[in-house]
């Protein structure tokens, strides 16, 4: 008897996942729908490299920037950990893109996936909110004053804009509560956001089928 | 409508195993960058450093080139009111667009303005972003210590002062002059500019003058 079949004899786990596995891929599906998926990989992908990251990364202007480096240099696999969480963050920009354009170029946005091009586009605000705060992290030269920018933009917006640069910064200036601000955003907010906006994603695309691009 | 017979294939094992192999193939890739490349890591922030010109991440760039065209009051409008219509167009579009048509050739309106509105987005990104290789991996803070070190200031000023003869000011050098111009005059400056009165640069690496052109570069 293997492992499923006991734990189905107790849980009666084939209905459920049946459900998940049992049906057909439409014909029309060819290479151009992979980058969705691809995507969602690198999310993982992202989520794993992240969790490693954390081991030892600070989160204060006095620690950041040598613990990355500490990252870099010295941490068994550290190389390679953060490469790939760098690399990742470019290449999910780059996949969020196309898949968002192969969405448009099927018109899969239209009826009835109106709600499901809504999450999309939440979607891919997620992710480049998880591009901003990330940046930050390194605590160099380019993340620092990039940020100064992006937060002085903020700044910009009629109105609720002095309001918006001090909820950005915790402050005035950029400092450390700025870091440790974009650092909860990036490792905690985001994620969250971004794991219900996926489920419902998910979820709808089950219910209606991948659309017929004809 | 087209008559090709296709077998639909099941999600479970067929379509899953593409889906793996797909994701190992870009692991991999993922791993190989990982390995054999540096990720670029500046000097650590100094927020007295006022004179250092950011760049943001490369898919943040096209905003960054746009912005450069608002001046003044009218930067409200690249800051907030067009990324905010923008990102309004985005979220309603299948509201607006009533066109059931799915097929791309009956979408003429759609498909056009689409690409056009690509088309800026690509643009805008390459006039902002490094046009030449020469500066591809240099490291313009670097750059900046050099100018120090190498004394270049005991010719040239960056006040933006009016210089009519004599050696120019380089507040803007960056918007005058193109990088390879700035890497190969470094070498030899009169064999671009006739009796040039600057002495070639000497005693640095090929490395140490790309971060120097890159500084150049950054004075906008
Ligand atoms: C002895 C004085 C002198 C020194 C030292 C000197 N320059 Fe120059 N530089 C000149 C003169 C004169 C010119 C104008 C003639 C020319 O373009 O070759 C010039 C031109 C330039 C230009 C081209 C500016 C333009 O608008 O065409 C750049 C860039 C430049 N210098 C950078 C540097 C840097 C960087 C250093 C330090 C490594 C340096 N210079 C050191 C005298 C000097
Ligand atoms: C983190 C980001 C995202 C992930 C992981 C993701 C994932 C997926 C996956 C796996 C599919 C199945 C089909 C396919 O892969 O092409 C899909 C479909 C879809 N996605 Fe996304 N997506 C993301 C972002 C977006 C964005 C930015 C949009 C549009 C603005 C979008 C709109 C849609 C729509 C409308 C469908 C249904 C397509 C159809 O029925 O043909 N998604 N998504």
């Amino acid at each position: 008897m293997s492992v499923y079949d006991w734990l189905d004899k107790r849980l009666d786990l084939r209905p459920g996942l049946a459900k998940m596995l049992d049906h057909p891929v439409p014909t029309w599906v060819n290479w151009l729908y992979c980058f969705g998926g691809i995507t969602f990989f690198f999310f993982v992908l992202q989520a794993i490299t992240g969790i490693f990251l954390m081991l030892y990364y600070v989160p204060s202007p006095d620690h950041a920037y040598e613990s990355v480096q500490y990252i870099t240099n010295t941490v068994h696999f550290g190389k390679i950990i953060r490469g790939m969480h760098h690399w990742t963050a470019t290449l999910i920009v780059v996949t969020v893109v196309i898949h968002m354009l192969r969405v448009f170029w099927h018109g899969a946005y239209k009826a009835p996936r109106e709600l499901n091009w809504v999450a999309g586009v939440c979607l891919f605000l997620l992710t480049m909110g998880f591009g901003f705060t990330g940046y930050l992290l390194p605590w160099d030269q380019k993340a620092y004053w990039a940020t100064a920018v992006g937060t002085n933009i903020a700044g910009s917006v009629p109105v609720v804009g002095s309001f918006l640069l001090k909820l950005a910064r915790g402050g005035t200036d950029l400092g450390a509560v700025t870091l440790v601000r974009f650092f909860d955003v990036h490792v905690a907010l985001l994620p969250l956001f971004m794991v219900i906006f996926l489920a419902g994603h998910f979820f709808m695309i089950r219910r209606q089928g991948i659309s017929r691009p004809y | 409508m087209s008559t090709k017979v296709r077998k639909e294939k099941p999600f479970y094992p067929d379509h899953l195993f593409t889906e793996a192999v797909v994701a190992l193939v870009v692991l991999a890739v993922v791993m190989l960058l990982a390995a054999f490349t540096v990720v670029p890591t500046e000097p650590i922030a100094n927020p007295t450093d006022t004179s250092y010109i950011p760049r943001p991440e490369w898919y943040f760039l096209f905003l960054f080139q746009a912005l450069k065209y608002f001046h003044g009051p009218a930067e409200v409008l690249g800051t907030f009111l067009l990324p905010t219509v923008f990102i309004l167009l985005l979220i309603l579009l299948p509201f607006y667009d009533r066109n059931p048509a799915k097929r791309w050739s009956k979408r003429p309106v759609a498909l056009s303005s689409a690409s056009v509105i690509l088309i800026g987005v690509i643009v805008l990104t390459f006039l902002a972003g490094p046009v030449s290789t020469v500066t591809l991996f240099a490291n313009p803070a670097h750059g900046k210590q050099i100018y120090a070190a190498k004394y270049c200031d005991s010719c040239h000023s960056l006040t933006g002062a009016a210089t009519t003869d004599g050696p120019p000011d380089l507040l803007h050098v960056g918007s005058r002059l193109e990088p390879q111009y700035i890497y190969d005059h470094f070498k030899n400056p009169s064999a671009l500019v006739k009796n040039s009165e600057m002495p070639p640069v000497t005693g640095l690496s090929d490395k140490d003058l790309k971060d120097l052109t890159a500084y150049m570069m950054s004075l906008k």
